[in-house]
């Protein structure tokens, strides 16, 4: 199975209930060791999160709803004393981390690493995603938190770092109690995916560079580049409607998204169609590109092998019996993007090409313009031969249009799929006071008992969304009397 | 007989019938792979230096194969076995 930002997730989130469940068992209560263990644990954990919450850019319009998050942890990741928390000055050799805690932190460096090639969220869809992505990273910093909190109890060599944690508990509060529905997107899809892997993923893989590449270079793009690349966009999108169809019916994806993304996948499927086919006065010299076809021709040998059989596609039943049809989703999510970028190398290419004189041929037959129908294409025409593509020719330009629309088609199918990345309903188990497990993941709930931070919001400059921002709150000492204004 | 000009119609013939699946109302979708096919095999040919010859479309993509094989076969001195053997496989898949 392809590993992808879900899986690491799962992964974290297991690892971090498994750790609140541990701690509440133990029946002596913590002790000094394990609590110091904790704390020296969490500059690396503060780390990872913070490169999480970083890895994919927000366009600026919008706010950074984990700013006081992110204040928090950068204050963490730094601070030292952590790590020997009992006495400052003291001969105490620093504490060993808790190991659960660093491998929660390994993991979510994993996730950043994973997510860190990942374009900035531009659209309203993206920008969900993005913030699920950070609710799911900070509900395991909750509940590492909540965790060391308990560790700590009332030990006084403990009181700043208990400060320290209630401040991290009260800021990842709000974003930890976002419910599990409202957390998923296309980030989780995010695999780390091998050119050497063999399944449909790996064949995803290989299939993108080498049609990017065919169709970016000006000498290496062909007619049969192009018509291989709308050939492949064709079946991409068939297979993605095919699988999304098996996944609605199984309850795997929602109604909502599922009926916004039939008609999306259709329209794009629509605008490609005459990208392969191509008018027949039209051609572009040049030989096929071997890596180009071979990449083609093992990504429709994978999607017959796995997903086809008798000439047609797998029934809903039968793809639901071999596949897990959520990963399988996820597949087909990637492939789509992957169809994104080959979409605007395709159009890049035509345009390129129309707009250029002397690449393009066209029957002289097919010539329309009369200033263009000089003696030599009369000539060609009675031959049936073939002359350079006249500038505005209309041949050229519907091939041009055609392409743009593949292209908007495309976006608008990528984005109607991403929609469908929402997580089924999944048993809820209880825990801790504090935490529940819902949909395989931590969920905060229930009032907390830290004492809320105050913090002053100000617009200094003129009426703008852009412009708020939040005033700092000392770190790692007791709470002030009253809130700040 | 001219054996490019058999080719050329050849191609011709091939691109009609590309023309003629990916226009194909199909559910099974298996006239997209069979389209994908005929790209397979119009390289083949682009790997020749053939240019294609204008021809008139078939009733259908399977009548535009069966055009291609005949021109293909009044050529065969020139025609590379693997051009052939791809021909004929698409035919198949076309015919079953």
């Amino acid at each position: 199975m392809t590993a992808t930002v879900g899986t690491l997730l799962d992964d974290v989130h297991a690892r971090a209930w498994d750790l609140c469940t541990r701690s509440s068992e133990t029946e002596e209560g913590t002790s000094h060791e394990q609590a110091a263990g904790y704390l020296a644990a969490w500059p690396r954990l503060a780390n990872a999160a913070l490169r999480v919450l970083d890895a994919v850019h927000v366009e600026p319009v919008w706010l950074d709803d984990a700013s006081a998050v992110r204040e928090v942890l950068r204050a963490i990741a730094v601070e030292k004393s952590l790590a020997s928390p009992s006495v400052a000055g003291s001969d105490v050799a620093p504490a060993a981390s808790e190991r659960a805690v660093l491998a929660i932190a390994t993991r979510l460096g994993a996730i950043a690493d994973m997510l860190s090639g990942q374009p900035a969220a531009r659209t309203e869809v993206d920008h969900a995603a993005s913030l699920g992505m950070q609710a799911n990273a900070v509900a395991v910093v909750h509940a590492v938190a909540v965790t060391t909190l308990a560790a700590l109890g009332d030990q006084h060599e403990f009181e700043s770092a208990r400060w320290l944690m209630r401040g991290v508990a009260a800021r990842t509060q709000r974003h930890a109690a976002t419910p599990t529905v409202e957390r998923a997107g296309r980030y989780e899809d995010v695999a780390a995916v091998s050119s050497e892997d063999r399944s449909l993923d790996g064949a995803i893989a290989r299939w993108l560079p080498a049609t990017v590449a065919a169709l970016g270079s000006p000498r290496r793009v062909t007619q049969n580049a192009l018509q291989f690349a709308a050939g492949d966009a064709l079946i991409l999108i068939a297979t993605a409607g095919t699988v999304l169809n098996a996944a609605a019916q199984v309850g795997l994806v929602r109604d909502d998204p599922a009926d916004r993304a039939r008609p999306a996948l259709v329209g794009a499927h629509e605008a490609w169609r005459p990208l392969v086919s191509w008018p027949g006065t039209v051609r572009l010299h040049g030989v096929r590109d071997v890596e180009q076809f071979e990449a083609s021709r093992q990504l429709r040998q994978v999607i017959t092998d796995n997903l086809r059989e008798n000439r047609e596609w797998l029934p809903p039943e039968t793809l639901s019996d071999r596949f897990d049809l959520a990963s399988l989703m996820g597949s087909l999510r990637r492939g789509m993007h992957a169809l994104g970028n080959v979409s605007v190398a395709h159009f890049q290419a035509l345009d390129r090409l129309v707009r250029s004189s002397g690449q393009l041929w066209i029957a002289a037959s097919a010539v329309t313009q009369p200033a263009y129908r000089g003696a030599a294409t009369v000539e060609a025409a009675c031959r049936k031969g073939w002359v350079p593509m006249p500038p505005g020719e209309p041949a050229g330009l519907d091939l041009l249009a055609d392409a743009k629309k593949a292209l908007a088609g495309t976006a608008v199918a990528v984005a109607a799929l991403d929609a469908t990345a929402a997580a089924a309903a999944a048993p809820t188990q209880r825990g801790s006071d504090a935490l529940k497990w819902e949909g395989g993941r931590i969920v905060a709930c229930g009032a907390d008992d830290h004492p809320r931070l105050f913090e002053t919001v100000y617009s200094p400059e003129p009426a703008g969304a852009r412009s708020e921002r939040r005033a700092p709150v000392r770190l790692g000492g007791p709470q002030q009397s009253s809130p700040r204004r | 007989m001219n054996g490019s000009l058999e080719l050329a119609r050849a191609l011709g013939h091939v691109r009609n019938a590309v023309v003629a699946f990916v226009a194909a109302d199909d559910p099974s979708g298996e006239s997209l792979f069979l389209a994908g096919d005929c790209l397979d095999l119009e390289g083949l040919f682009a790997e020749l230096g053939v240019e294609p010859e204008l021809v008139d479309p078939g009733v259908n993509a399977r009548a535009s194969l069966d055009s291609a094989s005949e021109a293909l076969a009044a050529a065969r001195p020139v025609v590379p076995l693997a051009m052939w053997a791809r021909l004929q496989a698409v035919r198949a898949r076309a015919t079953r």
